[in-house]
């Protein structure tokens, strides 16, 4: 029987990152795994909502649990990372304090059970991939192509409370490169961070943070960035125009998401996986290695 | 010395407003501030800094900032909120927790950073950069009217809010091109999230109203 997981994707999945909808569930799919999003869930809310209101920043991801939980399901995959991180912390809220767990159940009406597991469908995929398990499903390889496993900020940390592998040098993701024949390269930049949404108001920060991560990867010899998040990509694949201007560089480097990756050595289509709809063109990359 | 210190700079010795011997009045811990007393409750200790400057070293933000997160972890100790609410580092923050995993105190300086830029919200503090606090009041308008995030508008609410119509044109293009916007919001969450939020109205109200009559008796 197909394993069955809940889904949450969180509001840019469904609309400027479809391609890591997209990708994710064209692997799943191929993996046997079952996703089900829950009816009618909300916004997270995220670090915005916080500042503003408190109660019901905390209030959002729990009550998206709280459906979960109804559906009869004990675990969530939430691929984008600050949802991820979202409800990690909500959870972990109401676990310290008493008084913002009474105020959370005043506002939604009823108790959480914590029954919900938050995971990251990185840390799904790795396990199945480089456990072995999927191995017969694995049809094609990256080749030794050389990736930059990009991990930022919030799939780590505080890791407190995200608990996601080691904060300083997580290697889940460079696990799974690995796993399906990419070489992954050593660098510095893994965990920093790229500006997230200051990018829609304070661009020129965001394209300096880009660009140091861009040109530490390059200098690292990669020729893919491989990210698990979408504000990740977006800010590093969006930006690299604007750097090349303002820093008279020339990067071209396609910023994939872990799950394109994935789906393209399990065999699954170029336009399935969405890899026309990066602003870089990943296409010539692939086709060096036979996978486009 | 004291003068050169960037917590005393502009500050009289002598004020009414700040007492005699303001040495006195800057210990950790003597003046029992707001934002001191919210990160209490959140089992947040401040005073358990001891000044090692990591958080500081280890922040993408800090030669921006104006204050950097030790020296706000500090003015917060010193019970000097309006230092630390003025600045702009509370809005420079990204919540990267860089420098909360690396703290060997434990105190969890991105969460203080949150703690200080939801005071400055509530109290309307003019903000030194405005354009984060105009993005942090239209996502979370955003947010709550159509139930989960509609991107085309809010980057138009932020167009309003900062009357920088041309920031990012050059983007337009290939975003629309990639299919990367979509034009229309999705409604899934919309009855969600108004029943959260009337409910959350509710609560706010009556814990106010307890608050008041606490005070009152
Ligand atoms: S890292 Fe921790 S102990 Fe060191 S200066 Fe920052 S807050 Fe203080
Ligand atoms: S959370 Fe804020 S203060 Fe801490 S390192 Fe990141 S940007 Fe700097």
């Amino acid at each position: 029987m197909a394993d069955l997981y809940a889904y949450y994707p969180g509001c840019s999945l469904h609309a400027s990152a479809k391609e890591y909808d997209r990708s994710l569930k064209a692997v799943f799919a191929k993996l046997n795994i079952e996703l089900e999003e829950p009816k009618g869930w909300v916004c997270c809310g995220a670090s915005a909502t916080y500042c503003i209101d408190e109660s019901l920043a905390v209030s959002l991801p729990v009550q998206n649990l709280r459906s979960i939980e109804k559906m009869g399901l004990g675990e969530v995959v939430v691929p984008c990372a600050a949802c991820f991180q979202r409800l990690k912390t909500a959870v972990h809220e109401m676990k310290e304090s008493a008084e913002t767990e009474r105020r959370v159940e005043q506002i939604l009406g009823g108790k959480y059970g914590y029954s919900v597991a938050v995971r990251h469908p990185l840390e799904i995929v790795e396990k199945l991939v480089s456990g072995g398990a999927a191995k017969d499903m694995l049809i094609g390889n990256l080749g030794q192509m050389r990736v930059a496993c990009y991990y930022g900020c919030m799939l780590v940390r505080p890791p407190k409370i995200m608990g996601f592998d080691q904060p300083e040098d997580p290697l889940t993701m460079d696990r799974l490169i690995s796993a399906i024949g990419g070489s992954p390269v050593q660098w510095s930049y893994k965990v920093d961070c790229c500006g997230a949404s200051l990018t829609l108001n304070e661009p020129d920060i965001v394209v300096k943070l880009a660009k140091d991560i861009i040109e530490d990867a390059v200098e690292s010899g990669a020729e893919v960035i491989a990210v698990g998040c979408q504000l990740c990509q977006a800010n590093l694949d969006m930006r690299q125009a604007r750097i090349n201007a303002q820093y008279s560089t020339d990067f071209h480097i396609p910023i994939l998401y872990f799950s394109q990756l994935l789906g393209l050595t399990l065999g699954i289509g170029a336009k399935k996986l969405g890899l026309r709809k990066h602003i870089v063109d990943p296409m010539p990359v692939l086709a060096r290695y036979g996978l486009a | 010395m004291f003068s050169e210190c960037c917590l005393w700079k502009g500050r009289p010795m002598f004020s009414a407003s700040e007492g005699l011997n303001p040495v006195v009045s800057l210990m950790p811990g003597f003046r029992n501030t707001e934002s001191r007393r919210l990160l209490l409750e959140k089992g947040i200790n401040v005073d358990l800094c001891f000044q090692c400057r990591k958080c500081a070293s280890g922040c993408w933000a800090s030669d921006l900032m104006d204050l950097n997160p030790t020296q706000i972890v500090h003015a917060v100790r010193l019970g000097l909120d309006d230092l630390a609410l003025g600045s702009k580092s509370i809005w420079l923050c990204t919540k990267c927790a860089t420098c909360t995993a690396r703290c060997p105190q434990g105190v969890d300086i991105a969460k203080v950073s949150f703690v200080l830029r939801s005071l400055a919200h509530r109290r309307g503090i003019p903000s030194k950069l405005p354009s984060v606090t105009a993005f942090d009041r239209a996502f979370a308008r955003n947010m709550t009217i159509f139930g989960r995030v509609y991107e085309f508008g809010l980057i138009n609410q932020l167009r309003m809010a900062t009357r920088n119509f041309r920031q990012d044109s050059e983007l337009a293009m290939p975003m629309i091109f990639k299919g990367k916007i979509k034009f229309l919001p999705s409604l899934a969450g919309f009855f969600g999230m108004r029943r959260l939020k009337s409910r959350a109205k509710a609560c706010g109200k009556a814990g106010e109203r307890q608050a008041k009559e606490g005070l009152d008796s």
